[in-house]
């Protein structure tokens, strides 16, 4: 396969956080107008996001964000660092202690001597403030996080963040769908709302019914994963997962959806997708790093759109809205076959879209807080 | 590694054990998932403050190329009372990057003098987990994994491990007076130890019959070829029968093997029944 694929560059797998601070190795990429510190984009991505993170140092925010940083989230645009500097301050302050587990950073140098930066984060962090998804519930909790980021000159010019807040807030003993009526409640500026239509726009013009064929004589990521895209999102195909799964492949879905092989993926697709049977899927970004020698990894970032068709009564006034999301997936691929996957979506500002959307007032299950 | 594990139980040697483990190690035991040293260290210290410090009993280890495992069993020199654990791990012989770590607790909350209500409460809260509903039939053309999917088998046991997953599986239940030797010893977490298969079919009988549309799929397996010992991670899916509700429940199980001529001679099942009632607010017996 494409088993020699960047080998050179820093692989965070077996890293010790201490051999990931201080690299010891040669400069590994050119990383043009880059700190000559970093010797490669890994190695920038793991160190920044540390001194930031974990340092607390936000004001470093000013030195490895540019001026101008368009940062999409599903819940959220933020255009300049000053806002990212904010709201970083924010988090940390709601969760004091949280820590940013690098898992994976997959990469791609881009035509535009941009490097594009797809970071997969585990954090472990305890509500002891107030925040967005309401008071302070003193619990701590785990998330997994992808910052999809395009960096150039030090500076990241770029971002797409995806965070699994449905899993968070279960662990915080919120409700989902509390969470997304309060999220609701805060308005997206002028410049969300523009790219969430065109978002949504652009995706339901996706031609779903073409077919792809996918066999190992013509296999490549990019067929693969297109293939991928076609035959099981926009075609539902599911007798199919056999071509791209390992019958005993690892599944992480949000909100807590684990899955093994086969028979429980195609049970997670399919519940999913129920609650948008129209659903249309892009893939907006791929990269791809090797692994091992029989190993590649697959970073994806991905759009879809369709019509909301609720399971859950409590949302039935929400049917027929418009249904979009914005995720990343982490796959890591064997002889062909998917053997571990790590979706990220935010579940809750996907409601909260649709509830502000339909202009409607849900009731809350728990008693809303007066002062958050 | 094994040592380190066993040193950690047996002498409180957190220390050695920690150079083990990375920023992104997780360490799953009941159910729960601890990320990175300070998360790990902790659940290492309510173990301890648990069990105190035991004398190992037992052991039996598969150790593999990728994957590793263990089965131990501490016991108290006083009572003569004992716990077991089973940990089945991903290493690269200097580091840890994932364990899964099952306990049985149902020993365990006897070691403490504890009912399993009272030690379910202690328990910490286990993982979320969305199960969703999928099929679970074997229909003639879909694929399920089977362990020569997972690893590659040696000759010398590769038809026995093929058939004992086919008890698990398609609930082959005339296979078991094929594969296990007369005196196999069998060892059932929260239920105890015996001397051939019939307690282990037995088992397996009130477990499937526990739930309707259950369902077993193979998660990992590693094989030592030297000590003829294989361990197998793996779960069982269903919709557990709560009057006329249901619940859809996973049940993780680790299975450690030891084979000789072919038949297996002992069997360690481990499964952490008090978290799986904490995760699913199940009533303890399960079977």
């Amino acid at each position: 396969m494409t088993s020699k694929l960047n080998n050179e560059i820093t692989q965070v797998h077996w890293q010790p956080l201490t051999k990931l601070l201080e690299p010891a190795g040669e400069k590994k990429q050119t990383l043009s107008g880059f700190d000559e510190e970093f010797i490669d984009i890994v190695d920038y991505i793991i160190r920044i996001t540390h001194r930031i993170w974990e340092q607390k140092n936000v004001g470093l925010c000013y030195q490895y964000y540019s001026d101008i940083c368009p940062v999409f989230t599903l819940g959220a645009y933020s255009e300049c660092v000053e806002q990212v500097v904010q709201n970083t301050l924010k988090t940390i302050a709601a969760f004091p202690d949280r820590s940013l587990i690098g898992e994976n950073v997959i990469w791609k140098e881009e035509p535009d001597n941009t490097y594009y930066s797809s970071h997969l984060i585990t954090s472990i962090m305890t509500n002891t403030g107030n925040s967005d998804f309401g008071r302070a519930t003193n619990k701590t909790g785990r998330v997994t996080t992808i910052a999809d980021c395009v960096c150039f000159e030090n500076k990241i010019i770029k971002e797409w963040l995806v965070r699994d807040n449905s899993f968070l807030i279960a662990q915080l003993g919120i409700d989902l769908i509390d969470a997304a009526i309060h999220f609701s409640r805060l308005t997206p500026n002028e410049t969300f709302n523009n790219w969430y239509n065109s978002e949504y726009e652009r995706v339901g013009k996706t031609e779903h019914r073409a077919l792809r064929t996918l066999t190992a004589k013509n296999w490549t990521v990019e067929n693969f994963v297109q293939s991928w895209v076609q035959t099981l999102f926009n075609q539902k195909q599911f007798s199919t997962l056999t071509d791209f799964y390992h019958v005993a492949a690892a599944h992480q879905w949000p909100g807590g959806r684990r899955s093994t092989g086969l028979a429980q993926i195609s049970g997670t697709l399919i519940q999913w997708l129920s609650q948008c049977p129209d659903a249309k899927m892009t893939i907006d970004h791929i990269a791809v790093v090797g692994f091992d020698e029989e190993t590649i990894d697959i970073a994806l970032r991905w759009s879809v759109a369709g019509t909301y068709t609720p399971h859950d009564e409590r949302l039935e006034p929400l049917k027929g809205q418009r249904f979009f999301v914005l995720g990343c997936t982490h796959m890591r691929v064997r002889n062909q076959k998917i053997i571990k996957e790590v979706t990220v979506f935010d579940e809750i500002s996907l409601y909260a879209n649709l509830i502000r959307e339909a202009g409607v007032t849900l009731p809350t299950l728990a008693q809303e807080p007066k002062h958050v | 590694m094994f040592n380190k594990l066993i040193e950690l139980y047996t002498q409180g040697d957190v220390a050695q054990l920690s150079s083990s483990i990375l920023h992104s190690t997780s360490w799953r035991q009941h159910d729960f998932t601890a990320y990175g040293n300070m998360q790990i260290e902790k659940l290492w210290l309510k173990s301890l403050e648990q069990f105190g410090f035991l004398t190992l009993t037992k052991k039996l280890t598969v150790n593999g190329s990728e994957f590793s495992a263990i089965y131990f069993e501490l016991s108290n020199d006083d009572t003569q009372q004992n716990v077991s654990l089973t940990f089945f791990l991903e290493h690269n012989n200097t580091h840890i990057k994932r364990l899964h770590c099952i306990v049985d607790t149902v020993r365990l909350a006897q070691l403490l003098n504890l009912t399993p209500e009272q030690f379910v409460d202690e328990l910490i809260s286990p993982d979320p987990l969305f199960l969703s509903q999928f099929d679970h039939q074997m229909h003639p053309q879909s694929y399920h994994a089977v362990p020569s999917d997972i690893c590659t088998l040696p000759d010398n046991i590769a038809p026995t491990i093929t058939q004992w997953w086919n008890i698990w599986q398609e609930k082959h239940l005339a296979s078991f007076e094929h594969i296990y030797h007369d005196d196999a010893v069998v060892n059932i977490a929260g239920i105890g130890s015996s001397t051939g298969y019939v307690a282990l079919r037995h088992f397996q009988l009130k477990l499937h019959n526990r739930m309707n549309r259950s369902y077993c799929q193979l998660e990992h397996m590693c094989i030592d070829e030297k000590q003829n010992t294989v361990a197998i991670q793996w779960h069982v899916d269903g919709d557990y029968l709560d009057g006329n509700n249901i619940k859809r429940i996973r049940i993780p199980v680790t299975s450690i093997l030891h084979f000789e001529n072919q038949k297996i001679i002992e069997e360690q099942l481990q499964i952490d029944w008090l978290a799986i009632c904490k995760s699913f607010s199940l009533p303890y017996p399960f079977v």
